[in-house]
């Protein structure tokens, strides 16, 4: 079981470039690329930061997901 | 990434050279140890004993360049260029993740190398008896493969 998330569809959606999210939720580009690859999962704070910008609950965008 | 490299290589070199150093003052003492012996056992042994300044002139100069393209890598406040070593990155949460791990390999290496070195120490009296420096050598090595060890686990987390 690991933590997926919707952060890349959201970012499209948006019109946002992984440095401007970086930069909106106080990150480093390389963390937001992590993010998209699924090879890191974000503290709450980060979590909520994202979904604070997204404009969508922290669930609609991390989920669990089968491995 | 390429600060914790920078940072991790500039240590390594300095180490080197700072043990070298301690090598040629060690030498130096234990030349004027034994002249101090066998001037008290009655004998005379004119020994001319120098110290040569060069490699600690070149470690000062290393650790200048060092502290300078440090400060122009990552511009940090005054008290953090001070207190904190440049490898250790946490300018977001996933840094200080990575920081963190790399971290604890490097201790964890520094740990395991000084239990070998005393093992090591233990049954090299030959090699100290030619080389009486190579406990500094020794410790050295220590600090470098934990060095190379924190680089390794650090940029490896950090392209994952």
């Amino acid at each position: 079981m690991e933590i997926k998330n919707r952060i890349k569809e959201l970012r499209a959606r948006s019109n946002l470039t992984q440095k401007d999210l970086a930069e909106k939720v106080g990150v480093t580009r390389q963390t937001i690329i992590a993010l998209e690859k699924g090879t890191y999962v974000p503290s709450l704070l980060l979590a909520m930061n994202i979904a604070e910008v997204f404009q969508e609950p922290v669930d609609q965008i991390f989920f669990k997901g089968d491995a | 990434m390429k600060v914790v490299i920078f940072e991790s290589i500039s240590k390594i070199i300095i180490t080197i050279v700072f043990a070298y150093s301690m090598d040629v003052a060690f030498r130096e003492i234990w030349l004027m140890d034994e002249f101090d012996r066998a001037y008290a056992r009655g004998k005379y042994i004119p020994v001319d004993v120098e110290l040569n300044l060069f490699p600690f002139a070149l470690c000062f100069f290393l650790v200048l360049i060092y502290v300078v393209m440090s400060w122009k890598l990552k511009p940090r406040k005054t008290s953090e260029l001070m207190m904190k070593s440049g490898e250790l990155q946490d300018s977001d949460e996933r840094e200080r993740f990575i920081t963190n791990r790399a971290a604890r390999t490097s201790y964890v290496v520094a740990s395991t190398g000084g239990v070998v070195a005393m093992i090591l120490i233990v049954f090299s009296t030959s090699i100290i008896y030619r080389f009486p420096s190579f406990p500094i050598y020794l410790i050295a090595l220590i600090l470098i493969t934990s060095t190379i060890a924190y680089a390794i686990t650090w940029c490896l987390e950090f392209n994952k």
